[in-house]
């Protein structure tokens, strides 16, 4: 399927680089709009239902409406952001959408982190810059192991099974750490990352 | 009418009647405790008073609001809060984030407004930090404003969900054993920050606890719950001395 070239108020974006800061001001706007749902009330009510449902219903958040709408604002953004991969492609085919690309998006938030803002832009420049190095490695080595099919896979799905086991917060934590290691040069606490053991979680309400 | 009216009050689980035929009231800007073994059915009382269980009969009345017409998201509008017996705070966020989650209910900025940040959100915001502010200074919780929940000791914790209940700006409080955990010294402060509540704030206090000595101190009425039934309820003193509760607790002299 053929995709038209974007027009913008009549006017029509033929270069790369037009389109490229057309979609920039596109990512700053959404990462504004973002990072203040984090700080407003909504974001906090998302980080109530996500921690406990049952407190935050007593405290007047309907989680219900909260789910809604995460799930609306993520869709809404992911829709934004598929509706400008097909005017870069230009020409879509079902094989675009396989498996593999799917993992790729997967990693790009999970090996940036979890969670975080900042976390995301990391892995997609990580994945970004992975997938032109795998082609260039391509290249370099002989064909019998460049010219074998499933290389991109196999390398996406090393890192993601060794992302999850080792570090599962992603870069960003990691950052976090080496930056307080920094912070409080001489002594490092490294049990101030250790994931505390909750109280009496077997009581909870239910 | 009472402030808060519980009339014949029953439900059961399976075939165990927790709570059976209960029935009590309570007037505006008392203590009232609530005493009882473990396993009577107090906490029970307590979630259904914020619906969280549906009774299979009886009637629950605050300040002509019938709470069974209501969902339990719509429980702290009216202005009850609660705290929960094993602690259940928002524990991957910090203490300022919980104690903001408490002034949910005043939140009436639409979600677009929030998305753009506007000014008047802004202005709401600053309202809400100030007023958090005041509940930080009443209970003394500035030094631990920033720290992450997950990394906090258990009294700590306790006393920043009494905080996040008081953000709400109740006219009742649910205290679900405030004690409990709480050493000698932070009992006493417990019992001091109970009374300034009521004082104070005039918050109406509902409490559930073990500890006599902290029930005798804060409580005007008592009320003492024996396998989901109602024993006994009056003054500290005609309830600790009655024959049913001593009997509950320390078995039949026979």
């Amino acid at each position: 399927m053929m995709v038209d070239v974007p027009m913008l108020f009549g006017y029509q974006i033929w270069q790369s680089w037009e389109l490229y800061l057309f979609v920039l001001i596109i990512l700053v706007a959404t990462t504004l709009i973002v990072l203040n749902i984090l700080r407003s009330p909504l974001g906090r009510a998302m980080i109530a239902v996500r921690d406990s449902e049952i407190s935050s219903q007593a405290l007047g958040v309907n989680p219900m409406k909260i789910k809604v709408f995460a799930f609306t604002v993520s869709a809404a953004i992911t829709g934004l952001a598929g509706a400008f991969l097909s005017h870069y492609m230009l020409f879509l085919t079902p094989q675009i959408f396989g498996i593999l690309l799917s993992i790729q998006l997967l990693l790009m938030i999970v090996l940036g982190g979890l969670g975080t803002v900042h976390g995301v832009f990391f892995g997609a420049v990580l994945i970004g810059v992975l997938e032109t190095g795998i082609s260039i490695a391509k290249d370099i080595l002989p064909s019998s192991i460049g010219g074998l099919p499933g290389i991109e896979p196999l390398v996406f799905g090393v890192i993601l099974v060794s992302v999850i086991a080792f570090e599962p917060t992603g870069i960003y934590s990691r950052w976090v750490k080496i930056r307080s290691y920094m912070e409080f040069f001489p002594i490092y606490r490294r049990k101030s990352f250790k994931r505390q053991r909750a109280y009496l979680k077997t009581e909870r309400l239910r | 009418m009472s402030f808060l009216e519980i009339k014949n009050l029953s439900i059961s689980f399976g075939g165990v009647k927790a709570v059976d035929d209960v029935s009590f009231a309570i007037e505006e800007g008392s203590v009232f405790a609530i005493i009882g073994p473990n396993g009577a059915g107090k906490s029970t009382i307590f979630n259904l008073l914020s619906r969280f269980y549906e009774p299979l009969s009886g009637q629950l009345h605050f300040s002509d609001n019938d709470l069974l017409e209501l969902g339990a998201k719509d429980i702290a509008r009216l202005g009850i809060a609660r705290t929960f017996q094993n602690l259940e705070l928002f524990e991957h966020a910090s203490v300022l984030q919980n104690l903001l989650v408490g002034r949910h209910v005043h939140n009436n900025q639409s979600w677009w407004r929030q998305m753009l940040f506007t000014d008047s959100v802004v202005d709401a915001e600053l309202e809400h930090r100030r007023k958090v502010e005041e509940v930080i200074d009443f209970l003394e919780l500035a030094h631990y404003r920033n720290q992450m929940i997950s990394g906090l000791p258990y009294g700590v914790r306790k006393k920043i969900e009494l905080a996040r209940a008081l953000c709400i700006e109740p006219k009742l409080l649910l205290l679900d054993e405030p004690s409990s955990g709480l050493n000698l010294e932070e009992t006493e402060e417990m019992g001091f920050w109970i009374e300034d509540i009521r004082r104070d704030l005039n918050i109406t206090v509902v409490l559930i606890e073990h500890n006599m000595s902290l029930v005798a101190e804060v409580s005007d009425r008592v009320l003492a719950i024996v396998n989901g039934r109602v024993a006994a309820e009056g003054s500290h003193t005609f309830v600790q001395s009655h024959p049913d509760v001593v009997s509950a607790y320390l078995g039949d002299a026979k």
